[in-house]
């Protein structure tokens, strides 16, 4: 069982990956260098609901020192430790209360607060809090992606039912 | 439950049309820069309107047009130099718009006559300049214009409609109505020593004029010498004051007063305010405290005495 | 929870902040200055009331700042990403722009809080 976790966990974090170092290149929604809408975040959500927390936690963190290391910078690299980190408590927290056909929510709920930690690490790094105006537009943003994200994890984990192992 | 979106636009919708919309303007003029702010339908008629009778009024009693106001035939031009006069007269003489030729051999209208600039002038310069003063021939409407003209600009605003303004002619500050918020305006008095603010005050409907030694002046041997001219011995004042704000209903009367109080020192003007009263008043001496009559509502981190 | 319950929750908030963005996106600055910093510390303050371009040269690097019709913004910078170049103008009273690898941040200035000044 353990091999076939961790190599579940690696091919997932792999996957990670690829969506963050593509996201990339998309053009920034907000003028703050590195700020990223976070459609990663699909395949840490698929990963916490076939493998648990602890995989999951494997796949945030590959994604995050990886990624950032190919697809970004030492800026870049605090967004996503904010953003992913917060994220990522939340929605474990989340997991719990919801149920299993509003993960949809939990991508919600994760990427608003993704783009929170974002902008949290943005005003200190750039010294004025006049940047968390930044927030009025990432939020509703965030709302969206997460949404999307959420649906994309919903399907693949209906579509994949009988080949993951189930937590 | 679905209906809730909707209903949140509307709402947001509402909110945003119900406040009334803020018109600017920004007019050149009279040798500074002023700002309009009007709140009302009618905003950009009113402010075309203000814009021409500031043009006109600079055109008017601009300093290189003065001589063509022989002031016999000008029933404005006389109704300002009788303001003028009666104010001269309570203040005993220090406010004077005769104060022209003593203004003009200290070089301060080099720039309309293209004559030589800002120099010290000699005694005897001095002496003979005086005794022009007294001819009572040559105007200056400098310490009074800035004022007169926000009271006409807030004529015609308030005949356009406007209820709620704020308008500022190069610090001369003349206030129409409440801000949008329904509180009065919050103005600021300028700083003599710093580019920073020294003092903020609130109010509504009335004009806030500030006179000081900091605004014009030019040096020469290392020393200063600024703008408003004593008209008792024709050289700049120099008291304990370094400005003076005067608040009252009309620009007209703050603007003059603010230059008479300035001429007349502390002491004068707290005897003066206490006999006559009409207005509030806030002096700044040159050691940095503020003394404020106590009819006004002031907001300040120095040290400030109450006049009553 | 009901997922009805979470949509609408969601769309709340969605809303309130959409709806913020937008109010304040409208808000324009008190004054017509911009007050540019480097590292923290204002450096300059810029009247836009007149048109102008200077340069900010640090040891951080170096940003061509440009006035123009009462607006500010960056026309050149040597820093690697140039996003303070895409941000263009300034917009809203919250907005500002930054170079960070300058550690250039260019802001509105804070009015006072006062409507006029008396004496300037």
């Amino acid at each position: 069982m353990k091999t076939r976790k961790l190599t579940n966990t690696a091919v997932l974090a792999a996957f990670s990956l690829a969506i963050f170092v593509l996201e990339s290149h998309i053009p920034p929604l907000v003028p703050l260098y590195g700020v990223k809408l976070g459609l990663a975040n699909v395949v840490t959500l698929y990963a916490k609901a076939t493998l648990g927390t602890r995989c999951a936690l494997a796949v945030l963190v590959i994604k995050i020192f990886l990624g950032n290391f190919f697809a970004g910078s030492a800026v870049s690299l605090i967004y996503s430790l904010f953003g992913g980190t917060l994220c990522f408590v939340v929605e474990m927290l989340m997991f719990r209360i919801v149920e299993k056909r509003q993960i949809w929510a939990v991508s919600v709920t994760g990427a608003i607060f993704h783009n929170i930690g974002q902008i949290i690490a943005a005003t200190i790094l750039m010294g004025t809090e006049k940047i968390l105006w930044y927030l009025t537009i990432l939020v509703p943003v965030g709302i969206l992606t997460g949404t999307f994200t959420g649906i994309c994890a919903m399907y693949t984990l209906k579509a994949t039912e009988k080949i993951h192992d189930r937590r | 439950m679905k209906k809730i979106i909707p209903l949140l636009l509307c709402v947001l919708l509402f909110t945003s049309c119900s406040q009334d919309k803020k018109y600017e303007r920004t007019v050149f003029s009279m040798d500074t820069q002023m700002q309009l702010t009007v709140y009302g339908k009618n905003g950009e008629a009113a402010l075309d309107k203000a814009e021409q009778e500031i043009n006109r009024i600079n055109e008017k009693f601009n300093i290189s047009n003065i001589e063509k106001i022989t002031a016999q035939e000008d029933e404005e031009a006389k109704a300002l130099i009788k303001t003028a006069d009666e104010i001269n007269k309570s203040t005993n003489g220090a406010f004077d718009v005769h104060i022209a030729p003593v203004m003009r051999i200290w070089g301060f209208y080099s720039a309309e006559f293209g004559e030589k600039k800002h120099r010290v002038p000699t005694a005897d310069e001095i002496k003979e300049a005086l005794d022009a003063k007294n001819e009572r021939i040559y105007l200056d409407f400098g310490g009074i214009a800035k004022g007169y003209c926000g009271d006409r600009v807030v004529e015609i605003l308030k005949n356009e409609g406007i209820k709620s303004a704020v308008i500022s002619l190069g610090g001369n500050v003349a206030l129409i109505g409440k801000n949008p918020d329904g509180n009065p305006w919050t103005v600021g008095i300028q700083s003599p020593f710093g580019s920073e603010l020294y003092a903020t005050v609130t109010a509504t409907d009335k004009a806030i004029v500030t006179s000081g030694d900091y605004m014009r002046y030019f040096e020469e041997n290392g020393q200063r010498y600024h703008h408003i001219i004593d008209p008792a011995t024709g050289y700049p004042v120099n008291n304990d004051l370094t400005s003076v704000t005067v608040i009252a209903d009309s620009g007209t009367y703050a603007d003059a007063m603010s230059t008479a109080l300035f001429v007349m020192g502390k002491e004068e003007a707290v005897k003066y305010w206490r006999g006559c009263g009409d207005f509030e008043m806030i002096l700044i001496t040159k050691d940095g405290k503020i003394h404020c009559t106590q009819g006004v509502d002031i907001k300040t981190k120095k040290e400030l005495n109450i006049i009553k | 929870m009901s997922n009805k319950k979470l949509i609408v929750i969601f769309a709340v908030i969605f809303v309130t902040f959409a709806a913020t963005a937008i109010i304040l996106s409208g808000i324009q600055p008190e004054e017509n200055i911009a007050v540019i910093s480097v590292d923290a510390k204002q450096i300059k303050e810029v009247d836009l009331s007149f048109d102008q371009t200077f340069d900010i040269n640090t040891e951080f690097g170096t940003n061509t700042v440009t006035v123009s019709g009462g607006e500010i913004y960056v026309s050149e910078a040597d820093c690697p990403d140039r996003l303070c170049i895409r941000h263009g103008k300034l917009n809203n009273k919250y907005d500002s722009i930054v170079c960070l690898p300058n550690k250039l941040v260019i802001e509105y200035k804070n009015g006072s809080g006062v409507d006029a000044v008396a004496g300037r």
